[in-house]
């Protein structure tokens, strides 16, 4: 996963795995919250699938309304983690 | 995984609860809660090579229960150190750090405050509410029920409402000393399942909560929910392990000595094979749950396993009742009657199939994880 478009494209994966209305479009700004867009397993599988592709974990602390207000504050996080793995790799 | 340290852990622990209990057959709770505690069951153990930290708890609370540790401890010290204490722990939260000492002595008793009257499988409709204080704490409103050990503990981690709209992220957890004003402690319930352990209401009326109460952020309760009850679900039913155990040994050891038509009941094939079927539940319960702690001490992660715990639950529970129905047959008349030493009770295992998740609500998660379009 390199961009936030990329973020995107896994979000609106899931989203159509699940029983949301198929129409929304998922773009960097969308409001992920206030659409009542996410529920408490789709925002779980968001997690854990950021885990699978981004390669790195995703603290249970960091699932929170900040971090997913939108595809843009959630890959925000993402840099976030990426960039303390690497501080404690290198 | 089981295997013979496993196994010497179940004996050791089953030894040890049978004189830690000896003579307190009629004390308190508390008071048998301590005896037990004493031997370090509560105590994150020093990591082994071979076996991880989970698994011996999860051994620990098998062999209480081999040792005839009443279910209802059994169940409590379960339900504490798998639903509370392991995801409190990895959860990180200040406010446990404090605790946490006290907990593992056994001196410091927690619940686990979710449930409320008005909706306990829809924890999004839950309306106790903590609304910040001004300074930087809270101010706790609300009315949890159906709470296992409330009656009797110190702390409890409560879910409470932080925002109004009903989404994922409007609840928040907090750890409540439960002798701070304000609180109050219901009568136990008069609950006829797990006797052994009381359950009652805890009111809360404009409680003052400081900052580091929280755990987590807020907005984290159901991050938190969420770890808590994959623990719960992989791990809780372990209790039953041991009671299982006992009253599998016991039919055998009653079908072979009762006898009827001249010969000893157990050679029928009918109820042979019943017993048969009561071991199959027994070893499938023990393979699962075991195979869970493994999954925990590799650090796989509670939300990753949350889905294989669901299962977990369901089917531990569902053998659980069926192994009590088999059991239950067999003994007869001396089932019913409490001094036989053949006494089954159906309504624990019953319950196992609403606590921790009704299990219907949990086919659900399960179908939806497999891509199914439903939703609870
Ligand atoms: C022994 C025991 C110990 C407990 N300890 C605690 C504790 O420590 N802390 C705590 O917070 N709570 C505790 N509880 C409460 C428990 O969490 C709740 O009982 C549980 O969440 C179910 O809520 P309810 O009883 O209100 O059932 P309801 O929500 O009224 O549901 C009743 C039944 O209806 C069915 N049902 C309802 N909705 C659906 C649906 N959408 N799909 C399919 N089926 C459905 C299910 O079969 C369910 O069992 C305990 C319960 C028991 C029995």
């Amino acid at each position: 996963m390199n961009s936030v478009d990329d973020l995107c494209d896994l979000i609106r994966a899931i989203l159509a795995d699940t029983s949301a209305p198929a129409d929304v479009d998922i773009e960097p700004q969308t409001a992920l919250l206030v659409s009542g867009l996410l529920d408490s397993l789709t925002i779980m599988r968001i997690a854990t699938r950021i885990e699978e592709t981004a390669g790195v974990a995703f603290p249970e602390s960091e699932v929170v309304a900040a971090n997913f207000r939108t595809p843009q504050t959630l890959w925000a996080l993402v840099e976030t983690l990426r960039a303390e793995k690497s501080a404690v790799t290198r | 995984m089981i295997g013979t340290v496993t196994d010497d852990l179940v004996a050791e622990w089953s030894e040890f609860s049978e004189s830690a209990l000896g003579g307190l057959g009629s004390a308190d709770f508390r008071t048998q809660w301590k005896a037990i505690a004493g031997g370090g069951i509560l105590r994150t153990a020093a990591s082994d090579a071979s076996v991880g930290p989970v698994t011996r708890a999860l051994a620990a609370v098998e062999g209480i229960g081999v040792g005839g540790t009443p279910a209802g401890l059994c169940y409590a010290l379960a339900s504490q150190r798998f639903g509370i204490q392991f995801p409190l722990q990895s959860f990180g939260a200040p406010a446990w750090t404090a605790l946490a000492d006290g907990v593992e002595r056994g001196d410091i008793l927690l619940c686990h405050a979710l449930t409320e009257e008005g909706g306990g499988s829809d924890p999004l409709s839950m309306t106790t509410r903590a609304v910040p204080s001004g300074d930087g704490g809270w101010r706790l409103n609300g009315r949890k029920a159906f709470v296992t050990a409330a009656p009797v503990a110190d702390h409890a981690l409560v879910f409470a409402r932080t925002a109004t709209e009903r989404t994922p992220f409007a609840l928040s957890a907090f750890l409540v000393d439960l002798s701070t004003s304000g609180v109050r402690r219901s009568d136990p319930f008069p609950k006829v399942a797990l006797t052994g352990v009381p359950m009652g209401a805890l009111d809360f009326d404009d409680v003052r909560l400081e900052p580091e109460r929280l755990v987590g952020q807020e907005g984290a309760g159901l991050a938190l929910l969420t770890t808590t009850t994959s623990w719960e679900r992989a791990l809780l039913l372990g209790y039953a392990l041991g009671p299982m155990r006992r009253v599998l040994d016991r039919t055998v050891d009653w079908a072979r000595s009762r006898r009827q038509f001249d010969r000893p009941m157990g050679g029928s094939h009918l109820v042979a094979g019943r017993i048969a079927d009561m071991a199959l539940a027994v070893h499938r319960s023990r393979t699962l749950v075991y195979a869970m702690a493994h999954r925990f001490d590799r650090s796989e992660s509670a939300r990753s396993l949350a889905s294989d715990a669901a299962l977990t639950k369901i089917s531990v529970a569902q053998d659980y009742l069926e192994f009590s129905r088999q059991a239950a047959m067999l003994g007869g008349v001396r089932s019913f009657i409490a001094d036989t030493g053949l006494t089954v009770d159906l309504a624990d295992p019953m319950a196992a199939s609403v606590y921790a998740g009704p299990n219907d609500l949990l086919r659900v998660s399960v179908a939806r994880e497999l891509g199914l379009p439903v939703q609870n």
